[in-house]
């Protein structure tokens, strides 16, 4: 990674509207006095946004307070978002470091293996491992991550033959080093920079998806909430209550245009 | 046919078995069963129902007699529909899905062709950087916000359109078709407007210009083939997604397409509906992606050997 | 005399980068007479392809451009864009180096020569592939109407420059911008592209100018001779005085850098020390003078003028010059 490169990253991991969404989606919940799981019994159920009976988004057709349920929704789609993408991270980057590394017959028959994975259609998979083995958050992360490696393991794994035909890592070799302390020492740090940026386009599509799945109820559970849970609500009231919809989907719409402007520009600089 | 047709296809059989051995154990696996939710349902009843249906076979004979059925083209029947058969759902639903996802896909590539030529045309112009905002905010945008947010600016508030359903009206098609293409339309937009922007640096294009010809045939004859090349990689997989329907945009806009079975399907543990459905996507993933490898040789004589 | 066909007058040409504006063409003036043979030589980036290209109309979006460029008395730069499309082709056609990928790989020879007809005779596809065919004889294409049918990447080097020389004939140019035509080639198919030019220009009177950094070409090619360098013009003359008795110090190290029939095998070539200079700092007074061998203390100082002999034939940009001997 160059110093050209990694400053460019740098500079716009501390993309400011985005720091300002993590900012009020992580304290936002604490300026209510409302919990985003209380019913209001006195006041009024999908009642419209207002600034003076503090529920400033309105409240949801249970009556309970849209501010407090959009924000709590927020940190578990974009949580689900960042540890997706680890999961998937993790995956890719073995697959394809291995892959890459090891070179030949192994190599051929790993991405064969690849390419039959990418011929299926995962959306469907997933919501099948949704619908049949139960809605535990956690199996949100392991199907999105088993969903989203491939992608990564290809880049990895050519990268990683890219960075093999460099000189030092035959002086590496020479030097008597493991293919194991050679992937370590040598190839992961310089695959920094390309994972960084993938990773960067990944977490959009995670946080998308988990919304996917919550809108259509394979994905969080009550009383946890996500985004996309608070959008299926909302549309099935958006009639008589608009706002519930309007609300949770414009700050998704946000997230996934801010996180997809970073991943883009990043991927610029690095080319 | 190349060589290279001939190899998809070779490797489609090898995907289409994984995916068809996939799926059908997955949902053997999985806690539950078809008769479940039958209520008022007594043990003997129920014993019968999976009788006739093989349910109380071991899996291998499962599997091997389902395999033995699909070589004929036959689905099996649906355990939640039980006077039809899933080669009668899909049927029914596919025109409906197929229907809509070909508007969109057309749409997407037209529309999105169009947006990306009028961008590269005056790259970092005032055009480009609208259309390359628009493509950012088009793929940002889930179905499942723009779809409902579409019925509740023209169907609830502006009430020009109709809010869902499937009465054979031109109306009822407009506001799905555009929740589906809108995606398409970006990514198409911004591909395009990527490699036009990329090609109308080659050398070749100059040579047109040097010989005088109107700027229209230089983008539409010299540079459109491989501007197209990276849309259709695109569009080909996603037309295979779209014509098999969308599983939120059929259920927002109550539409009978294949979509909405698929999850009805899997919640019932309707094992044959869901293999059928699944079987028809991958099916048609390979379909598409052999019509692209076809389009790519017509597009680019070096691929014709 | 009459006017020349073309008449170049300071052009200038400024090209948008992401470091700012850079001056790639500058006060370049020159005259090409119906028929006449012209070179252009200097190294990669002395400026000579931008100035083959501002003269065709061609120049990189946000290029400005000053001067003046009179095509058979008409006033290129002040002409519109739809004026210059219609004059490239039947005015004026061009030559690129690349025969590789100057070519369109997606489309067929045949298509690609008919266009040239149909977009500027109104010519049907049928009658502009007919002369297509005839127009790839005349190049020396053997089998030409096969040759109609197949694509850029069944032909070979030669064959694609050929095609590339007849594509430019078509609509048959009063002007012919050959830039680098043969240097992609090996050497015997540069001859006979070479031959080729020459024998088209002779029987359409047609006037070429021919892009080079090889004075071996110019000398068996040209009538007349501009030596270019970072954007300037150093020297002007006819082809056999310059080569003999060259008066800028610039030109006769590019001769000197060249194996000639009397280098000895062994003996080094005197290469030319340096680089061109930076576009954004160009040196104030002569451009030359950070690599030139012979320089004085004067060759710094601002305000350096093109300099000509007494009939005006010749001249040069230097204010000491190489003595002209005899």
């Amino acid at each position: 990674m160059s110093a050209r490169s990694s400053r460019a990253i740098r500079r716009a991991l501390v993309s400011a509207p985005l720091a300002l969404l993590l900012l009020f989606v992580l304290i936002g919940p604490l300026l209510t006095s409302w919990s985003f799981d209380a019913i209001d019994f006195d006041g009024a159920w999908s009642a419209a946004p207002s600034l003076h009976d503090s529920h400033w988004f309105g409240t949801d057709a249970l009556g309970r307070d849209l501010f407090a349920r959009t924000l709590i929704g927020g940190r578990i789609s974009l949580l689900v978002g960042i540890v997706g993408t680890l999961v998937s991270l993790l995956i890719g980057v073995t697959y394809g470091a291995i892959a890459g590394m090891l070179g030949g017959r192994i190599d051929a028959l790993m991405m064969r293996a690849v390419d039959i994975l990418y011929a299926l259609p995962f959306l469907f998979l997933v919501i099948l491992l949704m619908v049949l083995f139960g809605r535990h958050l956690l199996l949100v992360f392991v199907a999105i991550g088993c969903v989203n490696w491939l992608d990564m393991a290809r880049i990895v794994r050519g990268e990683t033959l890219a960075i093999k035909q460099r000189e030092y890592i035959a002086a590496a070799r020479i030097n008597g080093l493991t293919t194991f302390s050679i992937l370590r020492r040598h190839v992961l740090p310089n695959l920094l920079g390309t994972v960084v940026v993938y990773a960067t386009l990944t977490v959009p599509q995670v946080v998308l998806m988990e919304s996917f799945l919550s809108f259509l109820g394979l994905g969080v559970q009550a009383p946890a909430t996500s985004w996309g849970a608070l959008i299926s609500d909302g549309a099935r009231d958006m009639e008589t209550a608009p706002w519930a919809l309007v609300f949770p989907g414009t700050f998704l719409i946000v997230t996934l245009l801010l996180l997809n402007r970073l991943g883009e520009r990043l991927r610029k600089s690095l080319a | 046919m190349s060589a290279s047709t001939l190899r998809r296809l070779a490797q489609a059989v090898p995907s289409l078995f994984v995916l068809l051995t996939l799926t059908f154990f997955m949902l053997r696996v999985a806690p539950g069963g078809p008769f479940d939710t039958e209520e008022g349902i007594t043990p003997q009843t129920r014993a019968q129902l999976e009788a006739a249906y093989d349910l109380d076979q071991p899996l291998s004979t499962q599997y091997l007699r389902y395999l033995l059925r699909l070589l004929r083209g036959d689905l099996g029947p649906s355990y939640q529909y039980p006077d039809r058969s899933v080669n009668e759902i899909i049927g029914a639903g596919l025109p409906v899905s197929a229907t809509l996802g070909s508007l969109a896909i057309v749409t997407g590539l037209l529309l999105g062709l169009s947006l990306g030529v009028a961008a590269a045309r005056r790259r970092d112009g005032a055009v480009d950087r609208l259309v390359q905002g628009f493509a950012l905010l088009g793929v940002s945008i889930p179905q499942f916000v723009s779809a409902p947010l579409l019925i509740l600016v023209f169907a609830v508030g502006l009430r020009w359109l109709p809010a869902g359903g499937w009465n054979g009206h031109a109306a009822d098609w407009l506001l799905p078709v555009i929740a589906l293409a809108l995606p398409h339309v970006a990514i198409v937009a911004r591909l395009s407007r990527n490699a036009l922007g990329d090609v109308l640096q080659a050398p070749y294009i100059r040579t047109a210009r040097a010989k005088g010809l109107p700027e229209r045939l230089v983008i539409w004859r010299h540079a459109m083939r491989p501007t197209l090349l990276p849309v259709l990689s695109y569009l080909g997989p996603a037309a295979a997604a779209t014509l098999t329907g969308s599983v939120v945009v059929e259920q927002i806009f109550g539409l009978p397409g294949v979509g909405r079975y698929f999850v009805q399907g899997a919640f019932n543990r309707d094992y044959g509906l869901v293999l059928g459905v699944v079987l028809l996507y991958g099916t048609l993933i390979v379909l598409f992606n052999l019509i692209v490898d076809l389009l790519y040789a017509r597009l680019d004589p070096r691929l014709r050997a | 005399m009459s006017a020349p066909l073309l008449q170049v007058e300071s052009l200038a040409v400024r090209l948008q980068t992401a470091q700012g504006e850079r001056a790639v063409v500058d006060d370049l003036s020159f005259a090409i007479d119906a028929g006449e043979t012209l070179a252009l030589v200097g190294e990669s980036g002395s400026g000579k392809s931008q100035t083959a290209l501002a003269l065709m109309g061609l120049s990189a979006r946000g290029a400005r451009l000053g001067g003046r460029m009179l095509f058979d008395g008409e006033d290129l730069l002040s002409a519109s864009a739809e004026r210059r499309r219609q004059l490239r082709g039947p005015a004026m056609a061009m030559v690129f180096q690349d025969p590789m990928s100057s070519l369109n790989p997606y489309l067929s020879v045949g298509l690609q020569l008919a266009e040239v007809l149909e977009t500027h005779r109104g010519a049907t596809r049928g009658q502009a592939l007919a002369e297509a065919e005839c127009a790839l004889d005349a190049v020396g294409l053997s089998a030409p109407r096969t040759r109609l049918a197949q694509y850029p990447h069944e032909l070979s080097g030669g064959m694609r420059q050929r095609v590339m020389i007849a594509m430019a004939m078509l609509a048959r140019p009063r002007l012919l911008i050959a830039d680098e035509p043969t240097t992609a080639l090996d050497p015997t198919v540069q001859r006979q592209i070479l031959r080729l030019l020459e024998r088209l220009r002779r029987e359409q009177r047609m006037a070429l100018l021919f892009i080079t950094h090889d004075l071996g070409l110019v000398a068996e090619h040209c009538e007349r001779v501009l030596v270019m360098y970072a954007g300037q013009v150093v020297e002007s003359g006819a082809t056999a005085q310059l080569l003999r008795r060259p008066r800028h110090p610039y030109t006769a190290a590019l001769l000197n850098a060249r194996p000639g029939a009397g280098t000895r095998p062994g003996t080094p070539l005197a290469a030319l020390p340096g680089q061109p200079p930076d576009p954004r700092q160009m040196p104030p007074g002569c451009r030359f003078e950070p690599r030139c061998a012979l320089r004085q203390a004067d060759c710094r100082d601002p305000g350096l003028l093109w300099q000509s002999d007494a009939q005006g034939s010749r001249g040069w940009r230097c204010r000491h010059p190489l003595a002209s001997r005899g």
